[in-house]
């Protein structure tokens, strides 16, 4: 018979505040005593049967147990996540014991951290994801109470100070690129037995005093070049690979059946007001000989059939674009290749697409975000949306599959403005195109126009709906120019006249979704476990989902 | 060198990517501000990048201090300083 025995401990209760709906109801840990269980599911009605010894410093142990954690994300895409796969690179170079969990493709994620039983659990989130992220958090401290739980990633690297303040459950945030920050932390936090005091004056981070007020350290900046190169390639075997291999998709359009996400460089010096940037301005570039290098290892460990580069613009230096793709071209692997996060339409030419045709890249995502003039100035893309037009038709005479995507109410576009960018996307000969309502993510100036304008809805209070929603658009945002009925009737019409009316992408749509029904099974186990996860009714979801 | 800011900020934060000891956003904020007014000589170039790389031509950089007051208007020039 199993062991079972109750230990009253405090609850550290979380922070109130008037915008409590943010939580969902799920981060409110009220004041009351905790029961914890050893040896046996958490169960508030078992009583003791002999004494059972504190629990044992999992610091003090000589096995560095850290977790790293990928919550579910909202998203019709999935790749898994690169920052958390460096992190755990460098932790396993210095020798600690480091497990990655991914909630996007294994549902089972929060027994295997509690079988783990690590002393710091870290994990990433975007805004959509954050509420997720706390409520697993808060589920898994029950059972293991000693340990350390730090946020890191886009949402906290904006927000860290918010972050802390009103999730009790987090114990530190850390900000931008971590692989530095985080391994400090880590090292202090062990050598010092986990006595949280030490850790206070790591750099990039967000901590609590013992008044509960949160302290912010200044990042310790990016990592330049030659550390881009320094870092070890993300130790992949520590996830299931064929599982992510069934999963991983970034847009409609692919063609191989193992994918892998590369980043080349990091930052962007373009000032698109949308944009978290969370890898900041400054666009630093790993060695030719180093990206080369790890195409070459993921080929001959994982038998990949595609690349996805996920740079945040890899044409930013033109020189050393092409001399990542003729090195592409030199390793002569049956790889096709993507750049999945969409290039700058005015960044490229016709030597560069020929040169990507060669490399193997067979889809080319223009990210053009408005057809309007006023519309690019608002968001200062300063997109020369001719030469963008002539691009688009460039690389589809050139042979590639062309996809786009459009915002629809950016703050300050009024309805002209969606008519005159609407007309200049359905003019394109585009493959695909994916129309989303602004969404102000966090302390962008998107965000920051919104706040101070009174312009942000009810249901931007909540940041489980900073996603991209395809089949029911509920905006975020409603401005004096724009209602939020008319963003989401502008939306539903562009999504018609493109795809439904046009019997050539109808087509193209359909034959792609039929080559992969794995996937199509796969979106909807993902809707129903999205709906079972969530803390809120699933509100976004039309009935036709419920099951 | 003296460095303040102008209305008209957007907050991109690109000042403080480029310089982070003179420039700060704090969260929720609706401007950048100016943590250090007079850095250090040896901060110039980061603080000349923030200037130069603002979208919006909001920061100010005054390299000669002698001329400005402590309320951070400059002084009148009279030819005598």
């Amino acid at each position: 018979m199993q062991r079972t025995a109750r230990i009253e401990l405090p609850v550290v209760s979380s922070s109130t505040s008037s915008s409590q709906a943010s939580s969902g109801g799920g981060c409110c840990g009220g004041g009351a005593t905790s029961l914890v269980q050893i040896g046996g599911e958490s169960s508030a009605h078992s009583t003791p049967s002999t004494p059972v010894p504190a629990p044992r410093n999992r610091f003090s142990s000589r096995d560095r147990r850290v977790a790293l954690l990928q919550p579910r994300i909202p998203d019709g895409n999935y790749l898994p996540n690169l920052g958390i796969m460096y992190l755990a690179g460098v932790l396993i170079e210095k020798g600690y014991n480091v497990r990655v969990f991914d909630a996007n493709i294994d549902d089972n994620v929060e027994l295997g951290i509690r079988r783990f039983a690590p002393a710091i659990l870290g994990i990433t989130c975007v805004t959509a994801a954050l509420g997720s992220a706390v409520r697993m958090a808060q589920r898994l401290r029950e059972f293991l109470p000693e340990m350390v739980v730090a946020l890191g990633g886009p949402h906290a690297t904006v927000m860290p100070k918010e972050t802390l303040e009103r999730n009790a459950v987090a114990d530190f945030c850390f900000i931008g690129e971590s692989e530095r920050s985080f391994a400090e932390f880590c090292d202090r936090l062990f050598d010092a037995v986990g006595d949280l005091a030490s850790v206070r004056n790591v750099p990039g981070m967000a901590w609590r005093d013992d008044a509960g007020t949160v302290h912010v350290n200044r990042s310790p900046g990016y990592l330049e070049d030659g550390e881009l190169d320094a870092l070890p390639y993300p130790p992949w075997h520590l996830l299931p690979m064929e599982r992510i291999f069934k999963q991983a998709t970034h847009g409609l359009f692919t063609r191989g059946r193992r994918i892998m996400p590369v980043m080349t460089t990091r930052g962007c010096p373009n000032y698109c007001t949308f944009c978290s940037r969370v890898m900041g301005f400054n666009f630093r570039k790993r060695s030719i000989e180093n990206v080369v290098g790890e195409i070459r290892w993921l080929y001959r460990n994982w038998r990949i059939d595609e690349i996805y580069f996920e740079d945040d613009t890899f044409t930013q230096d033109p020189d050393r674009a092409h001399a990542l793709l003729d090195a592409v071209i030199a390793l002569r692997l049956p790889i096709h290749v993507k750049f999945a996060n969409g290039l700058r339409a005015d960044k490229v030419d016709e030597a560069l697409l020929a040169k990507m045709k060669k490399a193997g890249v067979y889809w080319i995502g223009f990210g053009i975000e408005s057809g309007a003039v006023r519309t690019q100035e608002l968001m200062m893309k300063k997109l020369d949306l001719d030469l963008a037009a002539e691009n688009v038709r460039l690389a589809k005479r050139m042979g590639f599959k062309v996809g786009s995507n459009c915002i629809i109410g950016y703050p300050g576009e009024t309805r002209e403005d969606i008519r005159e960018s609407i007309d200049y996307f359905l003019r394109l000969p585009l493959d695909s195109f994916a129309v989303v309502p602004c969404i102000p993510f966090p302390a962008t100036t998107a965000w920051m126009t919104c706040d101070r304008e009174g312009w942000l809805t009810e249901r931007a209070r909540d940041y489980d709906n900073y996603w991209f929603e395809i089949f029911k658009v509920n905006p975020l945002i409603e401005t004096p120019h724009l209602s939020a009925k008319d963003m989401a009737r502008a939306i539903r019409n562009v999504y018609i006249r493109f795809y439904f009316l046009n019997p050539r992408r109808s087509w193209l749509i359909a034959k792609m979704l039929a080559k992969q029904p794995i996937r199509r099974v796969g979106d909807l186990k993902w809707m129903r476990r999205l709906r079972a996860n969530s803390a809120q009714p699933a509100m976004n979801l039309r009935p036709d989902y419920a099951c | 060198m003296h460095v303040r800011i102008v209305e008209g900020c957007i907050v991109c934060r690109q000042c403080e990517c480029q310089a982070p000891d003179v420039f700060e956003v704090p969260e929720g904020a609706h401007s950048a501000r100016v943590v250090e007014p007079s850095p250090q000589q040896a901060r110039e170039e980061d603080v000349i990048r923030a200037v130069k790389g603002c979208p919006v031509h909001v920061i100010k950089l005054r390299r000669d201090p002698r001329n400005v007051r402590e309320s951070g208007q400059t002084a009148p020039r009279d030819g005598k300083n």
